[in-house]
């Protein structure tokens, strides 16, 4: 079952990308919505709030969505943190290397309400 | 002496192809941004706005449509921006593939081309890159650690 009123991060270094998913997650019916624009903004917002879910992209800079997956997963504080990778990195040597990081999910980029909406339910019925 | 004037035309030349084709990107980031976040902005409005009083709502949505069409308009443009970087990038390829022949004939290829970074590949073309379904049975399939 998942929680509507928990607090969700989006992290992406393009603010149309934010927009984009801040209003699909609107139109899913979650409320609380951050966003940071790398991994590093990202790991300083999860270390001063506690969030339900992370949605982020991959390639970022200086920290990438990747670097932030391994840096939760290490910090006992938010290792149990939920992670979705959003991104148009699609190789299958992306897949794999996200899932053993620990990541919860992966979307490809371009994607709809539906697929994020799928992802999101799967994340907290597994 | 002639090889090394047509050196240097041939670098001078291939910076200002790269230099316009480089001008011309970062035009269309900026018009591509600009009419995504307009487009988004004048949803977000719609979205906002409140229905029951349906005159105002009717009025609100037609000006909001109106403005949506006329942020696409960046789609001409940039499709023009990106004709002009097409003409560059071909006249920019007939320099490389002719500096490629001279090179060739001077030296051997020593192979240390840069790569780039581990994991970082960008959007795929079509057809290449895997689909979300693809993805999906894919992490299924790979190994999770146990947390």
């Amino acid at each position: 079952m998942v929680d509507m009123s928990m607090p969700i991060l989006v992290v992406d270094d393009y603010n149309t990308m934010i927009r984009i998913i801040r209003n699909l997650l609107r139109q899913l019916g979650f409320a609380e919505i951050d966003d940071a624009s790398d991994g590093s903004a990202a790991l300083s917002k999860l270390r001063a709030k506690k969030y339900g879910l992370v949605i982020s992209d991959w390639n970022m800079e200086p920290m990438t969505g990747y670097e932030l997956l391994k840096e939760v997963r290490a910090d006992p504080g938010l290792s149990r943190t939920p992670f979705i990778m959003v991104t148009a990195e699609s190789k299958t040597e992306n897949v794999i290397a996200a899932k053993r990081a620990g990541v919860d999910n992966y979307i490809v980029k371009p994607f709809n309400a539906q697929t994020l909406k799928s992802k999101i339910d799967a994340v907290f019925s597994g | 002496m002639e090889r090394n004037i047509s050196k240097r035309h041939t670098t001078a030349s291939t910076r200002a192809h790269l230099s316009a084709a480089r001008r011309e990107l970062c035009a269309i980031v900026r018009a591509t941004e600009a009419a995504a976040g307009a487009i988004m902005q004048c949803a977000e409005n719609v979205l906002s706005a409140d229905p029951a009083c349906a005159e105002s709502y009717r009025r609100i949505v037609g000006q909001q449509m109106s403005a949506i069409f006329e942020s696409c308009a960046f789609q001409d443009i940039t499709g023009q921006r990106i004709a002009r970087i097409i003409a560059q990038l071909t006249k920019l390829e007939l320099q490389l593939a002719h500096a490629s022949l001279r090179l060739a004939e001077e030296r051997k290829d020593d192979g240390s081309a840069r790569k780039r970074g581990p994991l970082l590949h960008g959007p795929q073309p079509q057809g290449r890159g895997n689909s979300q379904a693809e993805i999906d049975a894919l992490f299924l399939a790979s190994e999770a650690p146990s947390r």
